[in-house]
Order: structure tokens, then C-alpha cells, then sequence
């Protein structure tokens, strides 16, 4: 981001007019395009959470939708049993979802790297069985309902409000991370990433940081989790499965890394290529006449970008796009050079 | 005392199975690092490849088999070749997502190919069964029981004797000494990935043998895990000893515990022991301990 | 910033993909085309293929075309909920045509009172039959309750004394099971329910489940299961030897995959018939060959066939509704509440032989089950058809 933005505050009243007046607009699909939103919003957040984990901190977390689920079913336990209000629910969720992965963080002392992957693994099967088997809570398979709270009058899980609901909070989301990557908290963790046993000596008490990584990662799965039981209205535990979390992992990953737009990228590509996808095949229907291919398609499709980010660009989207922005404005340093305002000249002759 | 026999041998039979897959996770670790997510899908489509010889193709049986050997081998050199080599030294998590990725485009390539059916795996030995204890052991499982512990054998030779096993280990351990020393990191990587989709073949024949065969079959990669870390991530008899007892785990959980925790408890006995086995011995029962080196 | 909003302005466009032309009928329907119950599928096949046919043979209906829309629920909720909002709210689809128990559930605030779309459920669980509740609900035949009764009916006739469960960890397993042993069912006819097994439905093994049965020995055993685990179980009840003759499907358990994977493994299995098979001598069975000339059929089994006649249903009442409305198609939600209104008062509606005599007043086409054991690889039928109330 430039440092001087004086300049660019038209493009930012810009897209707060779209931002505020698109989900009125009479365009045919803009009720699908305000799901896809949604969903990417939802994402966004969770994306985050994993960034700061995995992308930051470096600790493996092959758990993040057991998280989300958590979160999901605290926001629906204490919304249809108890009967407390949205603004209570939702920060409950990541609260409650934050002790969850404190504890499930606990592992993560003695174990590094593809141990500590195992234990989240199992943290997410084992979760995923607590969700379908504690029936009094969960009401197991059969899913739990919940009646969607009224903002204003209207249901929360209008597409409409709900976009400005969780846009805000994804917009959130993200400043609260660039702001906790100024402290000290999360330079800690960047150094328990690149090298934690040095860390440990001068002093970082590693112990304690791992597990406020992850905490706070589980906050933002928690919130996300609450986000989408609200928008869904129905949470079932099939929703939060191992393919949901590597979703996410796909996404830190093509997004980048320990990046915060990373999370941005990711969550959008994520969300928005299997629709993509499906609208191609469907182009292409006529040609292909077993449905099933689709499904495969999409697979074939997910795997293959996987691969190659990681071949090809392993620092994902962000790198793609920051290094774009250079060669753009390269281009106009460079221009700058040889009008003869700017010294370095490259100039060959002679 | 007579239900207990026949859920461990139900257990043990199943477990020989874990045994075969786990163990081509193992060589993979042990010569190049990696964790192996696809191996599931590997098991699928090595099945998947002699069903469609077999059946498709109406090769005789023993063509088919050394054909799909001659296929899987090429397929595990082309991810060789093709993307593993260029993660070498790479973070563990992208080592993990890209087999991830490999497996999403195997599964996907089945299920676009084949469809999500279930079909039924031609008889490919021939078929009898043995009475143990009161449970119908039929061939399939001796032969998955005989496969396993031949290859254990065998693995064990060629890791501790052979030239070429010790070039693997070498380059295991590490790269750039081992080429320095004269060994082809590069031939010894495709080596493995080549008899580890040959192992994986194995385990899905004869896995789709016992159950029928469906691209779901890939599942199995994650469930061997928990057999992996109880035998050690480089270790092969640990491989071998970890499947049975997993297995035998599994099914002890299935028919005793199930009806007091509910549901399916069983897929779930495996991972919670594997926390267990994570807090209190990581590296496994025979797995050797990493020493961590600034 | 200004580049995230180019992206995500970019990605708007690309996805104005194609919409439904005027003159067209969309029709949504979703099923498992991928993930586990994927061989009784043919039932998602079958609608396509007969609102295909019709627009081949007659041009649609009154010169409207068809457009089955087939998408993939996967089995999960999740999917089936993102994919019926998609069919209801992009697609604009007149009908729905859904699948799983637990989705068809989970849908039924948005099918009955949030969306108002006429809905036709594969799933045959009395927790979504209720017309006066869920007036959007449509089933098709017997539920899994009903045929839990015939099937306990017929063993208590044969003397049994003692029944156990077995299905898997999903909502469609569990649930009619449950409403079973609630409702007192086995009690009134007699009988003692010795065990609810459950195992996860994606697992290869059913050893552990099979044994614990084996302890129990129970007279019969209900699988409350489709095709795909149904082959899992008895393959595993055969290992420990429980004897296949003991066991007795659902509907969904009626498949030539069967005897063919189990070979003698799978002699005396019982399952429950309620639509016309594959290849039976019906006027039915005339048309789906005739579409068949042309195009190749995905899976040619009873399924299909319940498909099929699925797809006849909806023509049928489609049709109606078109002639009252003089050939013009009705604005969307409106066309959709004549639909529904039509189909409450179909009755005695003739499929061709798919299926018997269908009447929707109580929202159950019919109630009729038979059923089927397999003698020599074939399934034969051992009772009359029943009706269940």
C-alpha cells in the first residue's frame, strides 16, 4: 500500500458508493452476486484466522472448519436454547471457539510441523464426531435451525443485510490483523515461524505465543463459523468437514502466506472458482453429457491450481498482484528516469 | 472370549491392508522427506487401472497386472518429475497441500473417467476361505496379510543392504552431501515414487477385492495417518506392526465402545488414539527422534 | 485496494453467465451425482431424461420447452442447500426436484413459507409428509417408516420374535429408525427390537457392526440403507456368517449390484419393491426405450424408472396447469402455487405401468410396497403388493 494516499481518495469514495448502493441495484443477478459475496466475506474472515496460524505463525492447522463449526454451533446452542440476542451470540461464539482452540493448541508445545498437522487432524474428525453424537446439544445429524434474528425489521439472513454485516466484519477483520502484525504480539510470532529455538532465546516466551496464535485464529474461525450458521440458518455437521478446512489451506496458500490480502485473494479465488466452473461447464453442456464430469471437473480444476501456485508462484496471489503494481509503477519510474528528472540514467551510448 | 478372537482377527485382517498403504507413505518419508497425502488416491487409481484392463480391455489377468504395475510406475514418476521435484526443500505445508493437490486431480480424473459407481472387482486369486476362530477369512485377506509381510521383508533388505537402499537413506538424510558423494538424488526420488505407486497399486487391489470398488477408496490415505505415526514416519516394520494394531484397534472400538459412546465410534477410535500416541510418543513406536539443528 | 476492487469488479462480470430464455420451463433438480449413494442416482437421471424426451417427441408442452437443470447435491446439506437456492433464485426454477433426507429437512422452512416452490422429494421419510405443514412436500410412495412396518409384518408372519437396525450415521438412516422404536411399532406387532447399529457410511469395513450383530442374533435385520452399503454389510455379515437371508432393505436396496457383487453371498436377501423395474413389459418401459435409441440412458435400473415416472409427474402437472392458464406461462410464483395446487388435486394418475394408480391428496403418490427376495441371482417377488394404509 503507498504510504501517501492523499491522492487516492476519490478511488476510496468511489468504492464506498458502489460498496453502499450495489446491493440495490436492479441488476438480474444481484441476488446470486450478494451470496457470492457473502460466502467470500465468510471466507475472508476464516481465511484470515489461518493466516495468522499457519501463514504467520507457522504452526500447520488442518482444523480450521472443525473451528468454524464450533463457533456455528455456539451461535445456534445460545440462540434457539438460551434465546440470547445476535450482539451477544456472535463474539460468544468466538470466545467460546477460542477456549476450544487453546486446548486443541495445547499439543502444539511438544510437536512441530507434520505432528502437530496430525493433531489437528484429529482435533477435526474428533470434533466432527462430538458435533454429529452429543445429541442433546447438537441435535446430531439431523442439523439444528435456527430463526434468523431481525435487524431493522429484517431477517439477518437477507442477502442484503447480511452483505453489509459481513463485509463490515471482514473489512474489520482485516485491520485488526494488520494492526496486531504492528505489535509486538505479532512479531513474536512471525519469529516463532521463521525460527522458534531462536526465538526461545532472546527471549520470547514461545509457549505462551503459540497458544494467543492460537486463540486468536480460533476467534476469527469462531466469528466466521457464527457468520455462516446465521446466513445458512441451518448447521448440520457435514458442513464442516476435512474438505472445508483444506479449502481454507488452499486458500492461505494461493492467496499467500502470511499475508493479509493473501487471505483477501484466496478467500475470493476459493469461493468464486467452483461457481466459475460450473458456469463454463455449462457452456460447454452440450458437448459434455454426463453430469457427473462436472463434479470431477471441479476437482480436477482445484487440484491442478494447487499445484501449480505452489510450483510456480508458492507465495501466491499477493506476490502476483504487489509485483504487478511494481512493474506499473517501475513503468513510471522509469519514464521518470529518462525525462531526465529522476538521476540513474541507463543510458548506453557511448 | 470367543467374540473377542474373532474381532481382533476381523481387525488384523483389516489391518494387514493398512499395513501395505502405510508402508508406501514410509518409503516415500524415508527417501525424500515428504509426507505422501495422495498415497489414498494412488491406492484408488492403481485398482481402478487393473479393473479397467481387466474388464474394459479384457486383457488376460497377468498382462493386466504387470501392465498396471508399468502404469502406476509411470504415473508415480511423472509426480516425480513433474511437481515434487520442484518443492524439494520446500515448507512442510506446501509438501503437504501439493500431495493434497495431486490427490484432489487423481480423484478427479477417476470419477471423470470411471463415474461414482460401485463395481464389482473381478476375482483376480483364486478364491477360497479358511474358518479362524469363527470368522470367514477368505483369501483375499491372507493374501493382503502375506503381500505386507513379504514386502516388509523385502524393504528391510534393500534399506539396510542394498546399494541402491542406502543411496535412498542417504538422500533422505541429506541432499547435498549425498550428491556430493556421488548419489543421484534425482534417479534415487523417481525410484521411490515408482515403487511406492507399485506398493499402492498392491493395496488397492486388494483392497478393492475385499470391499467393492469405488473412487471413494481414497479415503483410505487418511486413515492409514494414525498407523504412520503409531509405527514411525520412517520406519517399515513400523508400518507393518502399526496397521495390524490400528486395525485391530479399530474393530475392538467398533464392537465394544460403539454402543456406549454412539454412532460410528470407530472411524474415530483410530484418530483418538492417534492424539494419544502424538502427546505421549510422537515419533512411534520404532520411528527414530529428530534432533533439531540451528 | 483499487486493485482488490478491479478484481472482484472483474469477477461480477464473468459471472453473468447465461440466463433462461423466455418460453422456457426451467425445472430444477439435484441429486447425488458424486459421493456415497451415488448407485441409486438413476432417480436423478430419470427426471432429466423424461422432460428430454417430451421436448423431443412433443416440443414441450404447448410449444414451452423444458430445461432440467441437473446439479449435484453430493449427499451433503450444505451443497443441497447452496444448490437449491441456486436453482430457485438464479435458475428461477418452477419445480424442484431434491433428494437427501436431511436436506429436504433442512429445506423446509425455505420450500414451505420463505420460497413457496413445489417440491419433490426422493427422500420417502414421514418427517417431511405432511400437507397440512409442509404443503409444498411431495413424495412418491410408501415412507421408510411404512415399509419398516411391512417389513416387520412379513417377519412376524414368519414367526419371528426378535428385530435389530442397522444404517448409517446419517440423517436418513437414523431417523426412520428412530421414528420406529418411538412410535411403539415393533411392540404393537410383537416383536422385540434387540439392537439400533450404527456405522459411518463412508467407512470399507462393517466387520466390528456385522460381529456385534452376530452377538445379538436377532430373528431379522432391517438395513436402512441403499445400495452402495447395503453390498458393505452383507459382504461383512457373510464374513462373520450371518446369513444374508436375515436381513431385509428398503427400496433402495433393490439393485442387480447386488447378486452380481455378492454372487451366493447375497441369496435370500429381502428388499422392498415400490416402483416397476427395469426392462418390465409396460408402456413405460416403451418410451424410455424409445428415448434410448437416441441417447444413452446413465443407469439403467428401478431407479431410473422411479426417475422417470418422477419426471411424468411433473409434466403432467405441469401440463394442467398450462391449459388452465390458456398456454401462457404464469409469472414465476405465481406458475409455482398453481403447481402446487394442481398437484394436490392429481388423482389416480396413470404412469404407464412405472408405477400403481398415483393420487397426491395426502401428498403420497401411492402406498403400495412388495417384497422381493433374491433366489439364484434374481430378485423374485415373495408377497402381493401391500398397501400400506
Amino acid at each position: 500500500m503507498e504510504p501517501s494516499n492523499r491522492r487516492g481518495w476519490p478511488y476510496y469514495l468511489l468504492f464506498l458508493a458502489v460498496f453502499i448502493l450495489f446491493p440495490f441495484s436492479l441488476f438480474q443477478y444481484t441476488k446470486y452476486i450478494l451470496f457470492l459475496v457473502n460466502m467470500t466475506a465468510i471466507g475472508v474472515i476464516g481465511a484470515l484466522g489461518l493466516n495468522i496460524l499457519t501463514g504467520y505463525t507457522g504452526l500447520i492447522s488442518l482444523g480450521q472448519a472443525a473451528f468454524m463449526g464450533v463457533g456455528a454451533y455456539t451461535v445456534a446452542i445460545l440462540g434457539t436454547k438460551v434465546g440470547l440476542p445476535m450482539w451477544i451470540n456472535l463474539p460468544a461464539a468466538g470466545i467460546i471457539t477460542t477456549l476450544v482452540g487453546i486446548i486443541v493448541g495445547t499439543p502444539s508445545l511438544r510437536l512441530k510441523g507434520f505432528y502437530l498437522a496430525m493433531s489437528t487432524l484429529a482435533a477435526e474428525f474428533l470434533l466432527e464426531y462430538v458435533f454429529k453424537n452429543w445429541e442433546s446439544m447438537t441435535q446430531g445429524v439431523q442439523g439444528l435451525f435456527i430463526t434468523p434474528p431481525r435487524v431493522f425489521g429484517i431477517h439477518i439472513n437477507n442477502d442484503r443485510v447480511f452483505y453489509f454485516l459481513s463485509v463490515s466484519l471482514a473489512v474489520l477483520g482485516v485491520i485488526g490483523a494488520r494492526n496486531l502484525f504492528r505489535t509486538n504480539v505479532g512479531r513474536a510470532f512471525i519469529a516463532i515461524r521463521d525460527r522458534d529455538i531462536a526465538a526461545e532465546l532472546i527471549g520470547i516466551n514461545v509457549f505462551k505465543y503459540k497458544l494467543v496464535s492460537f486463540a486468536i485464529s480460533s476467534f476469527y474461525a469462531g466469528v466466521a463459523g457464527g457468520l455462516w450458521c446465521y446466513y445458512m440458518t441451518i448447521i448440520n455437521p457435514e458442513a464442516f468437514q476435512l474438505s472445508i478446512s483444506i479449502d481454507y489451506v488452499a486458500m492461505i496458500i494461493v492467496g499467500g502466506m502470511g499475508t493479509l490480502f493473501g487471505s483477501v485473494y484466496g478467500a475470493i479465488f476459493v469461493v468464486l472458482l467452483p461457481e466459475a466452473i460450473q458456469r463454463l461447464m455449462e457452456v460447454l453442456q452440450p458437448v459434455l453429457h454426463m453430469e457427473y464430469t462436472f463434479a470431477a471437473f471441479k476437482q480436477i480444476v482445484f487440484g491442478v491450481i494447487i499445484v501449480i501456485f505452489l510450483v510456480f508462484e508458492p507465495k501466491g496471489l499477493s506476490e502476483i498482484f504487489s509485483r504487478l503494481g511494481n512493474r506499473i509503477s517501475n513503468r513510471k519510474g522509469k519514464e521518470a528516469i529518462q525525462d531526465g528528472s529522476l538521476p540513474g540514467s541507463r543510458n548506453t551510448k557511448g | 472370549m470367543d467374540l473377542l478372537i474373532q474381532v481382533l482377527i476381523a481387525g488384523i485382517t483389516i489391518g494387514s491392508i493398512y499395513s501395505l498403504i502405510a508402508l508406501g507413505v514410509v518409503l516415500i518419508f524415508k527417501s525424500s522427506g515428504v509426507i505422501n497425502f495422495a498415497q489414498g488416491s494412488m491406492v484408488m487409481v492403481g485398482a481402478f487401472i487393473t479393473y479397467a484392463l481387466v474388464v474394459q480391455f479384457k486383457l488376460p489377468i497377468l498382462l493386466s497386472l504387470a501392465l498396471t504395475f508399468v502404469i502406476s510406475g509411470l504415473m508415480g514418476m511423472v509426480i516425480e518429475r513433474f511437481v515434487l521435484r520442484y518443492l524439494s526443500g520446500a515448507s512442510l505445508i506446501s509438501v503437504i497441500m501439493v500431495t493434497m493437490g495431486i490427490s484432489y486431480i487423481l480423484d478427479g480424473g477417476a470419477l471423470a473417467t470411471w463415474g461414482s459407481s460401485n463395481f464389482t472387482y473381478p476375482k483376480l486369486f483364486p478364491s477360497f476361505s479358511i474358518q479362524l476362530g469363527g470368522v470367514k477369512v477368505s483369501s483375499v485377506y491372507l493374501w493382503s496379510f502375506l503381500t505386507s509381510m513379504v514386502l516388509l521383508v523385502v524393504f528391510l533388505f534393500f534399506f539396510k543392504y542394498s546399494k541402491m537402499g542406502l543411496s535412498m537413506r542417504a538422500a533422505a538424510d541429506n541432499q547435498k552431501v549425498a550428491v556430493v558423494l556421488g548419489i543421484s538424488a534425482r534417479r534415487v526420488l523417481s525410484l521411490t515414487w515408482i515403487i511406492t505407486s507399485a506398493v499402492a497399486t498392491a493395496g488397492g487391489i486388494l483392497l478393492a477385492s475385499i470391499s467393492a470398488l469405488h473412487v471413494n477408496l481414497s479415503y483410505i490415505g487418511l486413515v492409514v495417518f494414525p498407523v504412520v505415526i503409531l509405527g514411525g514416519l520412517d520406519s517399515i516394520p513400523g508400518a507393518v506392526v502399526g496397521g495390524l494394531i490400528v486395525g485391530a484397534l479399530e474393530a475392538i472400538a467398533g464392537v465394544y465402545i460403539a454402543p456406549y459412546l454412539g454412532g460410528a465410534f470407530q472411524q474415530v477410535a483410530s484418530f483418538a488414539f492417534l492424539l494419544i500416541i502424538l502427546l505421549i510418543k510422537p515419533y512411534g513406536l520404532f520411528g527414530t527422534k529428530e534432533i533439531e539443528r540451528l | 485496494m483499487k486493485r482488490w476492487l478491479g478484481f472482484v469488479v472483474i469477477c461480477m462480470v464473468a459471472l453473468t453467465g447465461l440466463g433462461v430464455q423466455a418460453g422456457e420451463i426451467p425445472v430444477g433438480i439435484y441429486g447425488t451425482l458424486t459421493g456415497t449413494d451415488t448407485d441409486v442416482n438413476g432417480m436423478s437421471y430419470g427426471p432429466k431424461d423424461c422432460l428430454t424426451y417430451i421436448n423431443e417427441k412433443a416440443g414441450g408442452i404447448m410449444g414451452h420447452k423444458y430445461v432440467p437443470v441437473l446439479l449435484d447435491g453430493k449427499n451433503q446439506i450444505p451443497e443441497e442447500v447452496k444448490v437449491f437456492k441456486r436453482l430457485v433464485d438464479v435458475d428461477k426454477v418452477v419445480v424442484v426436484n431434491g433428494w437427501s433426507t436431511g436436506g429436504t429437512k433442512a429445506l423446509r422452512d425455505q420450500i414451505n413459507t420463505l420460497v413457496k416452490v413445489p417440491f419433490q422429494a426422493q427422500s420417502l421419510s414421514k418427517d417431511v409428509l405432511d400437507p397440512v405443514q409442509y404443503p409444498f412436500i411431495y413424495l412418491i410412495g410408501p415412507t421408510y417408516e411404512d415399509q419398516v412396518i411391512i417389513a416387520m409384518n412379513w417377519a412376524k408372519q414368519k414367526g419371528a420374535k426378535t428385530f435389530a437396525f442397522i444404517h448409517a450415521d446419517i440423517e436418513y438412516g437414523r431417523a426412520p429408525c428412530r421414528n420406529a422404536i418411538e412410535q411403539k411399532i415393533p411392540e404393537k406387532l410383537g416383536l422385540k427390537v434387540l439392537g439400533d447399529i450404527e456405522y459411518p457410511g463412508a467407512s470399507p469395513d462393517l466387520t466390528p457392526q456385522l460381529l456385534r450383530i452376530k452377538e445379538m442374533n436377532p430373528d431379522y435385520i432391517y438395513i436402512q440403507d441403499s445400495v452402495n452399503n447395503c453390498v458393505k454389510v452383507l459382504r461383512d455379515a457373510a464374513k462373520v456368517g450371518v446369513p444374508a437371508s436375515k436381513f431385509i432393505g428398503n427400496n433402495y436396496d433393490f439393485s442387480h449390484i447386488i447378486p452380481e457383487t455378492l454372487a451366493k453371498d447375497g441369496e435370500g436377501f429381502k428388499a422392498i419393491q415400490i416402483n416397476a423395474d427395469w426392462g418390465e413389459n409396460i408402456p413405460m418401459m416403451k418410451e424410455i426405450e424409445e428415448y434410448g435409441k437416441k441417447h444413452e440412458i446413465a443407469k439403467k435400473d428401478t431407479y431410473f424408472m422411479k426417475g422417470w415416472v418422477q419426471g411424468k409427474v411433473i409434466h403432467e402437472v405441469i401440463s394442467r396447469v398450462l391449459k388452465k392458464s390458456g398456454g401462457k406461462l404464469p409469472e414465476i410464483s405465481q406458475f409455482r402455487l398453481m403447481v402446487r395446487d394442481e398437484w394436490e388435486q392429481l388423482s389416480n394418475f396413470d404412469t404407464g405401468g412405472g408405477t400403481p394408480l398415483l393420487t397426491y391428496k395426502d401428498h403420497q403418490g401411492h402406498t403400495q410396497a412388495r417384497i422381493l427376495e433374491i433366489k439364484n441371482g434374481k430378485y423374485g417377488s415373495i408377497s402381493d403388493w401391500i398397501k400400506t394404509h
